[in-house]
């Protein structure tokens, strides 16, 4: 999923040369859709790159019913600092939910969503950590969702 | 345009829409208020029946629902409604019917046999379903039941959603 290039670049890289931008890739379950397959990262830090980050993101998550293509864009923040190594992880923001079936014209729906994880880090870039996300939608019809990831993220 | 359907019904939260579950005979309390009953064919020649006792001549709306996978492609659960009210029931259908209709009751039978079936994306839970369609049926006052059965003996989970009133008092009756 994350080539080896990159995985070795990410390990080697000390602080001095840290970007604006930073990437993951998660492994993810929705257990409300039944849906499982893979969420793809960009990370904007606007200052302490430690810290906070905008998101964006894409899900891949083949199930048995439809195939499932969420666009998101949030906010991160990533708690502790120094030398810690064990940070948590919370976010929140919206999606647009895609729902492709087979047999009918593809769904469309917007979501919310909220993120609450751990994060441990490997290096001063690189981390490795799981999310739970929960989803509600108020607008037009009520919905719900839930997802478990487990992830790398660098930055 | 998205077709009607009572899915909407599934909502658990809402004391209003009352799920529930077959196990071969299950009677319903206050068939006015909007029911959504799973189940699920596993034995060949098994039907399921729902009972209930209408208070009022009343136009009931009935869908039934299977889930949109490829392992039950090929399950197309039947579904018959006797009450009095509906129209005797024909030779065809008869012969197709898992038992027989009582007399001076009147039958409406769904084969789930369209070649292209209604496809329902239930947006709380995020779940698809196929649909025979929402039918309204003019059943009378009394005796009405539900039989779900497979008549090909194919083997799977189905809901039968049918009722209208929202009562938010959670009760049965």
């Amino acid at each position: 999923m994350i080539p080896l290039t990159l995985i070795a670049g990410a390990l080697a890289a000390d602080g001095s040369d840290r970007g604006d931008w930073g990437f993951g890739a998660a492994l993810e379950y929705d257990l409300v859709g039944q849906n499982a397959g893979v969420r793809l990262d960009g990370l904007w830090h606007p200052g302490d790159k430690a810290v906070h980050a905008a998101r964006i993101g894409v899900g891949v998550l083949p199930g048995p019913e439809y195939f499932f293509l969420p666009l998101s864009a949030g906010w991160r923040v990533r708690s502790g600092g120094g030398d810690a190594h064990l940070h948590g992880l919370f976010g929140l923001g919206a999606e647009a939910q895609l729902f492709f079936i087979s047999d009918a014209p593809p769904v469309a729906r917007p979501m919310f969503y909220g993120e609450i994880g751990a994060a441990w880090a490997l290096t001063d870039h690189f981390d490795v950590g799981v999310l739970v996300v929960p989803e509600l939608t108020l607008i037009n019809v009520p919905g719900i969702g839930l997802g478990f990831r487990a992830g790398v993220w660098w930055r | 345009m998205k077709p009607l359907s009572l899915l909407w019904l599934l909502l658990p939260f809402a004391a209003a829409h009352q799920p529930g579950e077959v196990e071969d005979v299950v009677e319903i309390g206050n068939p006015l208020i909007s029911y959504a009953i799973s189940g699920e064919l596993d034995e060949p020649g098994q039907v399921a029946i729902i009972t209930m006792d209408m208070p009022t001549d009343f136009a009931l709306p009935f869908e039934l629902l299977t889930p949109h996978r490829a392992a039950y492609q090929a399950f197309r659960p039947a579904y018959a409604v006797i009450a009095a009210g509906l129209p005797a029931p024909t030779d065809g259908e008869r012969a197709v019917l898992p038992e027989e209709v009582p007399a001076g009751m009147g039958v409406y039978v769904d084969l789930n046999d369209d070649a292209e079936r209604a496809v329902i994306f239930e947006d709380v839970l995020r779940r698809v379903y196929w649909s025979t369609g929402v039918i309204a049926l003019p059943v009378r006052a009394g005796s009405v039941e539900i039989w779900v059965w497979s008549p090909e003996d194919a083997m799977g989970p189905f809901t039968m959603a049918f009722g209208v009133e929202e009562d938010f008092t959670g009760s049965d009756t």
